[in-house]
């Protein structure tokens, strides 16, 4: 694998399923990280359902897809500033504002339980999101990918370039490191460390290279792609034959259906308000 | 009845919108049907401009003042679309990931025939063919960003290869491979001519054209110097020098000797050609077995710049390979060090070890006698530097003069003395009069200077360069190895250079390192190391050509260079 979201390679059957099939899945997976009642009671200790939800889908990348969290540590470590962020708002900001408190209010006074478990709510919620498109990227080739948006209806041309965006992505990933260790042989390390003030000056001044060097590349591409025939179909009326071709499988079917059916019985739980928000306060 | 060339340009000169004079002049050239054009050229001559023309893709890509005619049989290329020439001529660029944008090799090969719809009954029949073809059918599933650099390059030919073109253009598409990524790539170009069609191939080696090109042409400054037959192309001295181009060792020697009156007739241009040749010469030369490789000497405490104490390294998941295995070595200061091996034996992990980009699974690196590892970012770069292979990714600043200055902004260094040291390294450098430019209007080999440059103000205890002459002509390579041993005598710089331009190490080096699945294979000097072919053999590293030649001829201890080898040659011959 050559970085986060990008294609693991491993042939696993989450990895052979249908794009559409984990599209779905993803989709239903993030609606439901809304629809849930949450928290949920965990030994007396309320517990963020997106929370739990998220280390299914970490169980699911582990166990199914093969790829151990050490693999994309680095997402998990750049998210937990994220969660601790909004929780910490929430803390303090839920219910009143301590800067607009009255002056013999302290600002501890103004924490609250209710506001750390929201925030807490919110940032897993964050978290599920990128998660499940983690799962995505991780077991979804770019290219069928590319294919069901075609066979969806969008112009070849558009689902090909999105594929290779993805293709592409990686080889920046490589391109921004080099830029990075090579502020670093020049004693700088801006792009080092989580300081994002810091973080930011280091992308300012890497964006030259990384900018020129990618323009670089694409135009590169653009001329290969040319070269290789991508506009002969658009220009003289051959019809594109594709090489190979996605297609539902009965497994892929029941598991939309399943995701679907779930997802249905969700909104209608909390349409009647079995499933009321916010069920622990 | 007279046959319409493939390919001709009728006194054709073309400028870009920003050049302020011709990149090329008054070119006339007749590619022939079934031949294969080798075309040699110092940077910035305009060769890749002359193969854009040649693909079509000037003018219909890339705009610019065209004058004169450029004839795809026989028919303007102003009148043909690119896709035109794209069903005619197939183009593999230098740049193997500019060329892959599929995913799965299998997929990258049928790409361009998914776009000019063929059936999918003939694309497997195609495919398999093809694959065969180039021997690349156990690449077939693979990833394409997973394969090494000769594999890419392979693909790329094949997935070019496989719309059936009747021309194949080539630029430099062994530049950035190792020797044997090289070797193979070239393998499949063989392939290619045995199927009748017409290559015109850029390419800095020399020596891959001379054994295979029907015709050579030399371009210099815009305009064909030279176009003639390899045999006598060689023969050309005035004209090469003139553009700056080294003939192959081999043929050099030869005509060293045949000026000495040892040889006439014909010369051999390659080693293959070379070797009957020089028996002949020699009666009775048999090769030599290679002589043991003298024990290590200690260096002592003082000189000790960099230690490596069995060091090893393994990947992270979900491909832990073992790259570095118990590596220990010591560097002398102000040595020069070449560190060779194929992709993939663990040399540049090591470098990144030694460097502190990358932390050992086990082991220690010390520099100046403090651990790498625990030092900051700002007192490492003082201690080690590290110049990558590509200078594009370590220029940030406006100029070359702020370029370098910036390298001393993290290091507390008051503004006096940091202005002496920066006009200090770049009037060494001759980048002096180029620091008010934008660093990215340098050419390639200034880019490389000036990386250099922005390291060595530094003023490192040791510096390691990346294939410092990758991509770059004979000339300016030679030039960044003559610059690094200036740096190692003017600072007392440790120089350690990743390698894969042997003459280059066994002229300029006093020490090389061979390295192999993660350990070192071979250390010693280069005389002594490049003695034992065999062993290199392993790592698929071959010794200067006049060192084969020697070895072959069972002289020991090998010559490194021509001069070396024709002086021992010319003594025993008047002996």
């Amino acid at each position: 694998m050559s970085g986060i979201y990008s294609y693991s390679g491993y042939e696993t059957w989450l990895h052979r399923l249908d794009p559409r099939t984990k599209l779905v899945f993803t989709l239903s997976y993030l609606v439901l990280a809304f629809l849930l009642p949450s928290p949920v009671v965990i030994g007396g200790v309320p517990v963020p359902t997106p929370l739990i939800m998220c280390v299914i889908i970490i169980a699911l990348i582990w166990g199914v897809a093969r790829i151990s969290p050490a693999e994309y540590a680095i997402f998990l470590i750049y998210l937990a500033p994220i969660i601790l962020g909004i929780a910490f708002a929430h803390t303090f900001f839920l219910n009143t504002c301590p800067c607009f408190a009255p002056a013999d209010v302290a600002v501890l006074g103004a924490a609250s339980m209710n506001g750390l478990v929201r925030g807490f709510e919110i940032g897993f919620r964050i978290a599920a999101m990128g998660m499940c498109f983690l799962l995505f990227s991780f077991t979804t080739e770019p290219f069928t990918w590319g294919l069901s948006m075609y066979r969806a209806g969008l112009p070849y041309k558009g689902a090909f370039m999105f594929a290779f965006g993805m293709r592409f992505y990686p080889l920046l990933q490589e391109e921004y490191t080099t830029i990075r260790e090579a502020l670093q042989a020049r004693g700088c390390d801006l792009l080092n460390g989580m300081n994002p003030v810091r973080l930011a000056r280091g992308m300012s001044i890497s964006a030259i290279p990384l900018g020129l060097g990618a323009l670089n590349r694409s135009q590169n591409i653009a001329l290969s792609m040319e070269l290789r025939g991508f506009s002969f179909p658009e220009e003289t009326g051959v019809e594109r034959v594709l090489y190979r071709d996605i297609q539902l499988r009965p497994l892929d079917w029941l598991l939309i259906i399943t995701w679907l059916g779930l997802l249905v019985t969700a909104i209608v739980l909390r349409i009647t308000g079995v499933f009321a928000p916010n069920a622990f306060f | 009845m007279t046959t319409v060339p493939p390919l001709q340009l009728r006194d054709v000169s073309f400028s870009y919108p920003s050049s302020v004079e011709p990149v090329l002049r008054n070119i006339n050239l007749t590619i022939n049907s079934g031949e294969f054009v080798g075309i040699i050229a110092p940077t910035g001559s305009g060769k890749s401009t002359l193969l854009g023309l040649l693909g079509g893709i000037i003018p219909h890509y890339v705009r610019g003042d065209l004058q004169g005619q450029v004839l795809l049989e026989g028919v303007d290329t102003r009148e043909l679309s690119l896709r035109k020439f794209a069903s005619r001529v197939g183009m593999v660029l230098q740049d193997p990931d500019s060329q892959l944008f599929n995913l799965l090799v299998r997929d990258e090969i049928v790409w361009g025939l998914e776009n000019r719809g063929v059936a999918r009954a003939q694309m497997d029949a195609r495919l398999d063919h093809i694959l065969t073809f180039f021997n690349i059918t156990a690449l077939r599933d693979r990833i394409t960003y997973d394969l090494s650099g000769g594999e890419k390059q392979r693909v790329v030919m094949a997935a070019v290869a496989v719309s059936q073109p009747d021309i194949l253009l080539f630029d430099n598409p062994t530049s950035q491979l190792d020797p044997l990524g090289s070797e193979l790539v070239i393998e499949s170009v063989r392939r290619i001519l045995e199927a009748h069609r017409t290559v015109v191939m850029v390419e800095d080696k020399l020596d891959e054209l001379l054994e295979h090109a029907d015709r050579l042409i030399l371009l210099h400054r815009g305009e064909i110097l030279l176009d003639c037959p390899p045999a006598a192309f060689v023969r050309h001295e005035a004209e090469l020098e003139r553009a700056g181009i080294v003939p192959s060792s081999v043929a050099q020697l030869a005509l060293r000797l045949a000026r000495a009156g040892h040889l006439s007739g014909t010369l051999p241009l390659t080693l293959a050609d070379a070797v009957p040749v020089f028996r002949g010469l020699f009666p009775g030369a048999a090769p030599a077995p290679a002589p043991a490789l003298p024990d290590a000497v200690p260096v002592a405490a003082e000189r000790v710049s960099i230690a490596v104490r069995d060091v090893r390294f393994v990947y992270p998941p979900p491909r832990p390979i073992p790259a570095v295995k118990g590596v220990s070595l010591t560097f002398e200061r102000a040595s020069f060090v070449a560190i060779i091996g194929q992709n993939g034996s663990g040399k540049t992990t090591l470098a990144r070890c030694m460097s502190g980009y990358l932390t050992p699974t086990s082991g220690t690196v010390l520099v100046g006698g403090e651990n790498v590892h625990q030092l900051k970012t700002f007192r490492r770069a003082r201690r080690i530097g590290y110049v990558f292979q590509n200078p594009s990714t370590q220029l940030f600043r406006q100029s070359v003069y702020d370029e370098v200055a910036f390298s001393l902004e993290y290091q507390g260094i008051a503004p006096a003395e940091a202005a002496g040291r920066v006009e200090s390294i770049l009037r060494m450098l001759d980048l002096w009069e180029q620091r008010e430019l934008h660093p990215f209007r340098l050419s390639l080999g200034n880019k490389q200077r000036l990386a250099i440059a922005c390291i060595a103000v530094l003023q490192p205890d040791a510096l390691i360069v990346d294939e410092p002459t990758t991509g770059q002509d004979p000339r300016h390579a030679r030039a960044v190895m003559e610059l690094l041993t200036r740096l190692r005598d003017q600072y007392g710089t440790t120089i350690i250079t990743i390698t894969h331009a042997m003459s280059l190490a066994a002229e300029y080096c006093d020490r090389v390192v061979a390295m192999c699945r993660g350990e070192v294979l071979l250390d010693g000097t280069p005389r002594d190391v490049f003695a034992q072919r065999e062993v290199l053999a392993t790592t698929f590293v071959k010794p200067p050509s006049v060192t084969q030649l020697a070895l072959e001829l069972g002289i020991v201890p090998p010559p490194l260079n021509v001069d070396e080898a024709a002086t021992m040659m010319h003594e025993r011959l008047v002996r």
